[in-house]
């Protein structure tokens, strides 16, 4: 077996791995009020509501995670509604009853770019009592992007963010800068291989 | 494990004969396959650096702190009370969002533009970068990896942390490049297949722990590469006799070490034991064996030397940093009132357990297997401050593969065994170099953990011996036999590439999906 088929297969395994990677769906989060969820933070009767005031919410928000507890019976309905001053309703959402507790995930009209200052209020219709999820009193608020997508398409988002918070002339194509000197690593060490290793 | 014989000059992994110009004649000794895998480490680690978020490396926050104090002041953080980290540092960090991040795996770094606008505000108006200094957990580090980064600090024309920090993350990219090199080196040494020397190397180049501590600001990757050049020079010592100009070399590497990271005076046993055994075994060349060794003696001792007038004439703090102090602080427990000394039995049953099954008789130290758990999952690759990690069932996979190749460097090994006993003491040094570094884990560990209820054992803690991880991954190949171990090898180096990819792409969809 000669050295140039290894990696021949090799080559060809990671083209294979990379396209499965890419094509299968993505995370789609878009960002969180970095509060962790460590404990019960606020609990809704039937008709109830609470709110987290001063939230950034970032763009191309689309949903939003929670994770709610109700004691074992299905999940009343839930509805969130984010103001923002000057605004009005920035977007809002609802989640039919009926869903088991745990995660849950409530649509929201898309929101395009972030709104600082915001005001996000969650209010439960009829039924039990309704645990959220946080620390102190913040719940957590988890914002995800709407619809699904793979990771191909997420593509411009992640190097948008990667290109973020370091020494970065070339924004975005970062993330294409760091693929080529990776490639450009892997040609050299595959070259040696084929020199030192063997044909 | 047989000796090597000289290759011709232009032999693959052999520099070419050629006239150059006499200070780059150094340079053209070191074979060319060499040179290519330090290069590959430099580029896969600076892609590391590229993409690991700013202090998500273990420790980069209080690494920063010390090498920023040391670069605006020339002066180590040695200030009892006084503030750990600069303003400049604490602002960047909370419009990083660092401690929401760190830890809370369902975070992202940085994602909009609104907060990278709010960290710009902050490395504009540039809070005071002076003000750190107190003391944090690596105060007593030496400085040496500190007065690298520092240059690179002061000579960066950006002015802004995150910058810098970039920029310093490319001193430890090189010091990957060291290691690389030199596990080529002490692979060369070893074995007498050079297709070898490229395999291991590039195994180690391309390791994705390797990589990614790397691509952060960190004197482990200095104490890597001097633990590395250290191996080498002894390994070429046991093969071809201690010389005085061996001797220099080991003990240059002796000197970096030492004033990169205090865990490598845990290297320092077994360096003089190896260094006696070489003087021991010159039976006709002694008097070059002693003066070789007598120079590495002396270098080291230059370099402690040297930092110990320093901390106390310029810097005022204890002979070696509060280091080797703190360390026998930590032994008798001074400072932890109320905590139950740790006997002997406790202690050794602790570094039993830390790499071996327990025994029957031996109490739990641990309540999971720490040489799957730890060393091995996190080898295979635990990233970010131990916050990034893949399910379970790729470490699964990764031991399938492992176990495979544990056999064929064993039969390797067996094949190999009257070469084996022919170079026992160079074996027996490098036995005395682990249990020196292994022990030092344990000793450590058990007070760490009793203290704070934390674990302290890390998979990089071993890293001092990269180059044994590159003998390893030769061995496998040679496992595998005359008709098979050139493809092994390079299917291993593809293993070994791949493997560093996904992490990469791990770290990708952590931070940033």
């Amino acid at each position: 077996m000669r050295v140039r088929v290894v990696i021949a297969a090799g080559l060809a395994l990671v083209a294979g791995v990379v396209v499965v990677l890419l094509l299968l769906p993505a995370q789609r989060r878009a960002g969180s009020d970095y509060v962790p969820e460590f404990g019960p933070a606020a609990q809704l009767r039937a008709g109830g509501s609470h709110c987290e005031h001063n939230q950034l919410i970032p763009g191309d928000t689309g949903a939003l995670n929670l994770l709610v507890g109700t004691y074992g019976r299905p999940t009343p309905r839930i509805d969130v509604t984010v103001t923002a001053p000057g605004q009005g309703v920035v977007t809002r959402g609802s989640l039919p009853p009926g869903h088991r507790q745990g995660r849950v995930i409530v649509p929201v009209e898309r929101v395009d770019r972030s709104v600082g200052a915001a005001d996000v209020c969650i209010a439960t219709g009829p039924g039990g009592r309704t645990v959220l999820y946080g620390e102190g009193q913040s719940i957590r608020l988890a914002w995800l992007r709407p619809g699904s997508e793979s990771r191909l398409s997420f593509l411009p988002t992640i190097a948008h963010r990667l290109g973020l918070a370091k020494l970065n002339p070339l924004g975005s194509w970062l993330i294409l800068f760091l693929a080529l000197v990776l490639a450009v690593a892997w040609f050299i060490a595959l070259r040696t291989v084929v020199r030192e290793v063997g044909p | 494990m047989s000796s090597v014989t000289e290759a011709r000059p232009g032999a693959p992994g052999q520099p070419r004969a050629a006239a150059r110009p006499p200070r780059w004649r150094f340079i053209r000794r070191i074979p060319r396959a060499a040179r290519w895998c330090a290069l590959v480490a430099f580029l896969n680690a600076a892609v590391w650096a590229g993409l690991t978020p700013i202090f998500h490396v273990p420790d980069e926050t209080s690494h920063v702190a010390y090498l920023q104090y040391l670069a605006e002041t020339g002066k180590v953080p040695n200030t009892p009370g006084g503030n750990g980290i600069s303003d400049e540092e604490a602002g960047v960090m909370e419009q990083l969002r660092f401690n929401d991040v760190v830890g809370f795996r369902d975070e992202l770094s940085l994602s909009s533009e609104a907060e990278q606008r709010n960290l710009d505000l902050v490395e504009r108006n540039r809070p005071n970068p002076a003000n750190g200094g107190g003391v944090i957990e690596t105060s007593g580090q030496p400085p040496l990896y500190y007065a690298l980064g520092s240059a690179i600090y002061l000579a960066s024309p950006w002015k802004g942390l995150t910058q810098r920090v970039l920029l310093i993350r490319l001193l430890s990219a090189l010091c990957a490049a060291a290691t690389t090199l030199f596990v080529f080196m002490f692979l060369r040494e070893l074995f007498a297949e050079p297709w070898t020397w490229t395999v291991g190397a590039l195994a180690v180049a391309f390791q994705p722990m390797v990589g990614f501590m790397a691509g952060g600001v960190h004197p482990d990757n200095l104490f890597f590469a001097a633990s590395a050049a250290l191996l080498f020079g002894l390994a070429r010592a046991f093969r071809r006799g201690l010389t005085p100009a061996l001797g220099a070399g080991i003990g240059a590497a002796l000197a970096v070490g030492v004033l990169s990271k205090i865990n490598f005076y845990a290297l320092l046993p077994g360096a003089v034991f190896a260094l006696g055994m070489l003087v021991w075994r010159a039976h006709g060349r002694r008097g070059d064996a002693v003066r070789g060794a007598a120079v590495s003696l002396a270098l080291l001792a230059v370099a402690l030397g040297g930092y110990a007038v320093l901390n106390k004439t310029v810097w005022d703090r204890q002979a070696l940093g509060g280091g080797v102090e703190n360390a026998a602080d930590v032994s008798v427990n001074r400072g932890a009132a109320g905590v139950e000394p740790i006997n002997l039995r406790e202690q050794l049953t602790y570094t039993w357990q830390l790499y071996l099954p327990r025994l029957p008789f031996m109490h739990d130290q641990f309540g999971y297997f720490p040489p799957y758990s730890v060393w091995f999952k996190g080898t295979i690759g635990k990233l970010g401050w131990l916050d990034t990690y893949w399910p379970n069932w790729v470490y699964r996979l990764a031991l399938g593969i492992f176990v495979p190749l544990l056999v064929l460097a064993a039969l390797a090994l067996w094949r190999r065994r009257q070469a084996l006993v022919r170079i026992w003491p160079a074996l027996l040094s490098y036995a005395v170099l682990a249990a020196g570094v292994m022990g030092s884990i344990g000793f450590f560990g058990i007070r760490f953990t009793r203290d704070t209820g934390y674990d302290f054992a890390q998979a990089r803690y071993l890293f001092p011996f990269l180059a044994f991880y590159g003998a390893f991954v030769a061995l496998a190949a040679l496992g595998a036999g005359r008709r098979f171990g050139r493809p092994l090898g390079a299917a291993l180096v593809m293993l070994a590439m791949i493997h560093g990819l996904l992490a990469q792409l791990l770290v990708i969809s952590r931070f940033y999906a």
